[in-house]
């Protein structure tokens, strides 16, 4: 038995062929833009982390200066501050035996 | 300086007590004892340890520590002088007159000084023993109460054949009076260091690490 295939349902056929690909074409784009769109949103944000890391690393390296000028100032406060000086004049072994216990503490 | 001691910022200050000697710490009264095997003859540590008028230009004198990777003094005697009391053979006795000049302390009254009646005393050809104790009767500022003992044996067992054993204790009764205006008189000079000369100057460890230190030093002379 033959079968034929009208002029018109051929048409229609391959129309329905076509907006079939055309729809998965449709469904492609629309993943790639859904992407490229969660890409930029993690590129932002990987740029906003890399600018406060920048600015973090910054802030620890001004501090670790500050901390360097605050050693060195502190070994100047250490250094001014330890100057040996002459010990004062105190009693001699002589005068301490001819006195009492109390005279060390009325001077 | 020769003599001092090397020491890492704050968080060793004061461990000098580690010398491998126990001491102890018992609420104003704080002891040392400690034993050491010296390479000397007998006659060597007698020697050493009856120096008394070099005391003060002896090693050990100047206590330093290491603050910041500066050396500093915090305390150094400054006066040893001796009158000999009476002597009967090789025995001794003594008055020996200290000063201490502790760091920024410029007032000499506040200089922890004391009068010590030092005896010392012959036990056999190879042993002495000496004791000194403060005369509570004379003038005495810093210690109420101070007695150092020192045993010396040369050949004592557990030490070398040619070495001397020594042991030394001493005891000392602070006046915590006297050594909050010791305190007060160098923070007042200390200036932004007065917290840190606060925990130098530390009732207990002051005078206990001072006289620890210098036994351990003058034994380095041996």
């Amino acid at each position: 038995m033959k079968q034929y295939i009208s002029i018109p349902c051929l048409l229609v056929s391959l129309l329905l062929a076509g907006c079939g690909q055309a729809n998965t074409a449709n469904g492609h784009l629309g993943s790639i833009d859904q992407t490229a769109k969660e890409m930029k949103e993690e590129l932002k944000k990987t740029r906003e982390f890399l600018d406060t890391a920048t600015t973090q690393s910054q802030r620890i390296a001004d501090a670790l200066v500050s901390l360097q000028t605050l050693a060195q100032d502190m070994v100047k406060i250490i250094q001014t501050t330890f100057v040996k000086k002459p010990p004062a004049a105190t009693d001699d072994i002589d005068s301490v035996l001819g006195g009492g216990a109390d005279e060390g503490e009325k001077k | 300086m020769k003599g001092s001691m090397r020491k890492s910022f704050l968080l060793s200050m004061f461990l000098a007590a580690q010398l491998t000697h126990g001491v102890r710490a018992v609420a104003g009264e704080t002891s040392i004892s400690e034993h050491h095997c010296a390479p000397a003859s007998i006659q060597g540590v007698h020697t050493l340890f009856t120096k008394y008028n070099e005391y003060s230009r002896m090693p050990g004198a100047a206590y330093t520590v290491d603050l910041a990777g500066v050396e500093v003094e915090l305390i150094r005697m400054v006066k040893s002088q001796a009158k000999l009391v009476s002597s009967t053979g090789k025995d001794s006795r003594n008055n020996v007159w200290m000063v201490l000049q502790p760091a920024l302390v410029e007032d000499g009254a506040l200089y922890p000084r004391f009068l010590l009646d030092c005896g010392v005393k012959w036990t056999g050809s190879n042993r002495f023993d000496q004791l000194c104790t403060l005369q509570k009767d004379k003038q005495h500022f810093g210690l109420d109460d101070l007695k150092m003992s020192v045993r010396a044996i040369q050949g004592e067992k557990g030490c070398g054949a040619n070495q001397t054993g020594i042991q030394i204790d001493v005891k000392m009764v602070s006046n915590p009076a006297h050594v909050e205006r010791i305190k007060t008189g160098a923070l007042g000079a200390a200036g932004v260091l007065a917290p840190l000369l606060s925990v130098l100057f530390d009732e207990d460890s002051f005078f206990r690490e001072y006289f620890s230190f210098i036994y351990g030093e003058w034994i380095k002379t041996l």
